[in-house]
């Protein structure tokens, strides 16, 4: 697998044409959703319209392979939460023997749904964090941080991180090729045996890190960096009407769903027992809204690109 | 501009002096080379002038460096980076914003020019590098070539006065470092800025050079112009004259040609161009017996009849591959070696040549195609399987050591592949042993000198007693010395029956050892002969010998002559 396909490559499509601005405020808008809302078909709209930004961004190669990151997390948060969290009233499956120290055992329908409906949050959330990696070029979130007048020293950090986390991909990416041809097993063996053995990666990971962080101090300092010093930002945000038109809309409905949360909409009882999935008439409404609203954002995002070209 | 007296310098935890009594003066406009084996000092003596030493590295310092009249030990290196911009080795950890545009400006950001003046300087830089095709491209898009080219960039934006290069070319393939040293000579002559460039390979930089400093444990030992330092009968020179100096310094002491050609065993020439005009009529009038065929060498077909009676231990037929579809790497491989080669792969940064050496163990797999290696089809064996008959040593040595110890890491290795106590502890001492590493067995290996880092490397893989051995530019960092010492154990392995396959652009190592050479461009292997034949091929003009490219310049002489000594043979046997 070849890590650096997991960060920002430009591309030519409108999405990756578009102002980095809009397109964190996008983003920011859908984590914020996946957040507010429980119900699952809330969730699953929002799982749509993210794999739809990520069609449109030309991008789902790429995300493919944060699913099967995603896959591994889901199968062991799973286990997890059904094992350690067997609360509920459905039992499905039971052993009543008390065994020392850790009691009986049960798995419960609701426990189920909630492990499921982690696994979904948490994939919106990978997703997001994946588009977002995917489709924003560092220069604009940083130009973005300078604009809302952070601190250098901050900017600065999360530049360096941002920037040079396609190198230490690239350096966990050699380790193991080397580590590899030491006759370090990771290909295969068993689950456990692989894990433990791409623990041992982490490590030299470490050391290669800060053997190479004394390298880039020592560049700074030949290009007259510091830290305290007063400097000067020579590309400054820019951001025209057509963007501002959007981030309003973005934010409007981002209000929209806020306000929907409050009146009840979205909302899903696991525990003690689970309440129906079906919704009322008014909510498949503002469900349907939601939907049409996120793609609308991509359908402005669309015209601003074939306005400005 | 740079005046340094009775310099001393000692890093803390070492114990002994890393620079001794300096006493060095360099003037404005200068092009000075700064050589040496490793451990010499020259990093340390470049860092001591930009002010890294004392200010970054801490350690115990006597002694003055004046710069520009700037004390370097008071000034911040905020202040002396704006007169002395310094370009390191590795591009990658020197640049550290997203595209090519803000790299360019982060210096002139950090010293708070105004935004008009930012712009001009960064126009400027781009038209004088011609880097506006990649103004706007992302920095992980570059070559290496590229990247050291922005680094430079980045450098000059701040308009310094001296400009110190620490190895800029030592990851270049030949014609990304001709190019990177015409654009530093360029500075040098037309904008007179003063350049201190430290280089290994002295081969490739010293047309450029006004002034030749070499060091040796800290201490200066030679400084003046080129010619006549190499002129000096002195043992420590050795290692760092040229071929074609080599050869000059050879045909002078033959008094009657001297006096038959006229020529001045005082002036040696600095480039081919004028080493072809002084020795023309020499080499017009050289005659030799038309039945000495030694210099024409055979073509791989006889090459090949040595090895008819062996079978193959490495087989790739039609391989393919490619990273993501539609992007063709590697196309139309087909490749055999033989028990006891020795062959080397050259060809431009990007070419595949790396692709192709990952293709041996399985770190990459092909699209389409079988590799066969020591007669097992490796397509369903993991790296690590495949390891057992293929070591393989990856660019840097530093990077591949992770135990605490050189011990350890043998160890480690021997454990991996599951070998038997007993006779792992044989392996290890054997090795040890035959690699001199016995006394740095308890230290930490990233501690070691790089060619004691390189020999480590070598041993870790050699322990396992693999039949063939990979290497992706092992000699980049060693000096002489090293590579000679590197280059014998190599040998000594192949010849007991195994494979050797390196990638390097050492040219002037190419001529040494490998027997057999692949051309590796556009993903396809061009050329697939003889070292002489390929080396001497017009097509890989780029990676000709010094001696090759100045035999071609006299059509009457055997052109496949890539070697020093092969040219002395033949000036020994002909007709004067």
């Amino acid at each position: 697998m070849n890590f650096l396909q997991l960060t920002y490559r430009p591309k030519e499509n409108f999405i990756y044409r578009s102002n980095g601005v809009v397109k964190i405020f996008i983003l920011l808008n859908l984590f914020i959703q996946s957040f507010i809302f429980d119900h699952p078909f809330y969730l699953g709209v929002i799982f749509f319209n993210i794999l739809i930004l990520v069609l449109f961004s030309n991008c789902w190669e790429e995300i493919l392979i944060y699913f099967r990151f995603m896959l591994i997390i889901s199968l062991f948060t799973f286990f997890i939460n059904i094992i350690l969290y067997p609360e509920g009233t459905t039992i499905i499956f039971q052993i009543l023997n008390d065994f020392p120290i850790l009691g009986g055992f049960k798995i419960t329908f609701e426990t189920i749904v909630s492990s499921l409906l982690i696994i979904l949050r948490l994939t919106l959330i990978f997703l997001i964090f994946g588009t977002f990696n995917l489709i924003i070029n560092t220069d604009e979130l940083i130009q973005v941080l300078v604009k809302l007048r952070f601190p250098h020293s901050i900017v600065f950090i999360i530049t360096l991180s941002l920037n040079f986390f396609p190198l230490i991909l690239k350096d966990l990416e050699r380790i193991r090729e080397i580590q590899q041809c030491k006759g370090l097993e990771l290909e295969k063996g068993n689950f456990f045996r692989k894990f433990n053995n791409n623990v041992k990666l982490i490590l030299p990971l470490l050391t290669n890190s800060l053997e190479r962080s004394i390298q880039n101090a020592e560049a700074l300092e030949a290009r007259a960096f510091d830290i305290k010093g007063k400097r000067e930002f020579y590309r400054k945000l820019r951001i025209t009407i057509s963007d501002y038109f959007i981030m309003i809309f973005v934010i409007s409905l981002l209000i929209f769903q806020i306000y929907i949360t409050f009146q009840g909409f979205g909302e899903f009882i696991i525990y003690p027992t689970l309440s129906g999935i079906f919704l009322a008439n008014l909510e498949y409404y503002a469900l349907l809204i939601s939907f049409i609203s996120n793609i609308l954002v991509i359908g402005l995002l669309y015209l601003e690109d074939k306005i400005e070209r | 501009m740079i005046e340094i007296c009775n310099l001393n310098f000692h890093y803390f935890g070492k114990n002994s002096e890393a620079l001794k009594d300096i006493n060095l003066k360099i003037s404005k406009g200068e092009f000075v080379l700064i050589t040496g084996l490793s451990g010499s000092g020259k990093s340390t003596l470049i860092r001591a002038i930009n002010g890294l030493i004392p200010n970054f590295y801490g350690g115990r310092i006597s002694g003055s460096v004046k710069v520009l009249d700037m004390n370097v030990f008071e000034k911040k290196p905020r202040i002396l980076a704006q007169k002395i911009g310094m370009v390191f080795q590795n591009p990658e950890n020197q640049l550290f914003m997203n595209n090519v545009e803000s790299e360019l400006v982060f210096g002139l950001e950090n010293i708070n020019l105004s935004r008009n003046e930012i712009e001009n300087r960064l126009n400027d830089t781009i038209e004088l590098l011609g880097l506006e095709s990649m103004r706007k491209r992302a920095i992980s898009s570059l070559s290496g070539g590229e990247k050291q080219k922005v680094a430079i960039g980045a450098i000059l934006a701040m308009q310094p006065e001296i400009l110190i290069l620490d190895e800029p070319t030592s990851e270049l393939d030949p014609k990304s470092a001709e190019e990177i040293l015409h654009v530093v000579q360029n500075l040098n002559k037309k904008l007179g800025i003063t350049v201190i460039l430290i280089e290994h390979r002295i081969d490739r930089v010293i047309e450029y050079v006004d002034r030749l400093i070499i060091m040796n444990d800290g201490q200066i030992i030679q400084d003046g112009k080129p010619n006549q330092i190499f002129l000096k009968e002195n043992n420590s020179n050795q290692f760092f004259i040229p071929p074609i100096i080599k050869f000059f310094l050879e045909i002078i002491k033959h008094k009657k040609i001297l006096s038959k050609y006229q020529i001045s065993p005082n002036h040696i020439p600095n480039n081919i161009q004028e080493f072809s005009l002084i020795l023309k009529e020499f080499f017009e009038d050289l005659k030799f017996s038309e039945g000495n065929t030694k210099y024409f060498q055979q073509n791989k077909g006889q090459y090949m009849q040595k090895f008819l009676d062996s079978t193959p231990l490495v087989e790739f037929k039609d391989v393919r591959f490619e990273y993501e579809k539609n992007n063709t790497i590697l196309s139309n491989i087909n490749f055999e070696a033989y028990p006891g080669e020795f062959i080397a792969i050259i060809g431009d940064n990007g070419v595949g040549k790396t692709t192709f050496l990952k293709l041996f163990n399985g770190l990459l797999r092909p699209r389409n195609g079988t590799i066969k290696i020591n007669g097992k089809n490796m397509k369903n064996l993991s790296v690590a399987q495949i390891s057992r008959d293929v070591g393989y040593i990856f660019q840097n040595p530093s990077i591949q050591f992770y135990q605490d110890t050189v011990k350890e890491e043998l160890e480690v290795v021997l454990k991996n592949f599951k070998i038997h106590s007993e006779n792992a502890k044989k392996l290890l001492e054997e090795y040890s042993e035959r690699l001199d590493l016995k006394s740095l067995l308890s230290i930490y290996p990233r501690y070691l000198s790089y060619g004691e880092q390189q020999r480590t490397a070598l041993a870790t893989m050699l322990v396992i007693q693999p039949k063939i051995l990979i290497m992706d530019e092992p000699t980049h960092g060693m000096d002489a010395l090293q590579k000679d010492h590197f280059f014998n154990y190599l040998d000594e392995y192949r010849k007991k029956g195994n494979i050797v396959i390196l990638v390097t652009h050492d040219i002037e190592s190419l001529t040494k050892y490998p027997e057999r050479i692949l051309f590796f461009s556009e993903g396809k292997i061009i050329l697939d002969d003889f070292s002489e034949n390929v080396l001497s091929h017009p097509i890989t003009s780029k990676f000709t010998p010094q001696i090759n490219r100045l035999i071609k310049n006299f059509p009457n002489l055997p052109n496949k002559i890539i070697r020093t000594e092969e040219l002395l043979e033949l000036v020994e046997n002909a007709e004067i």
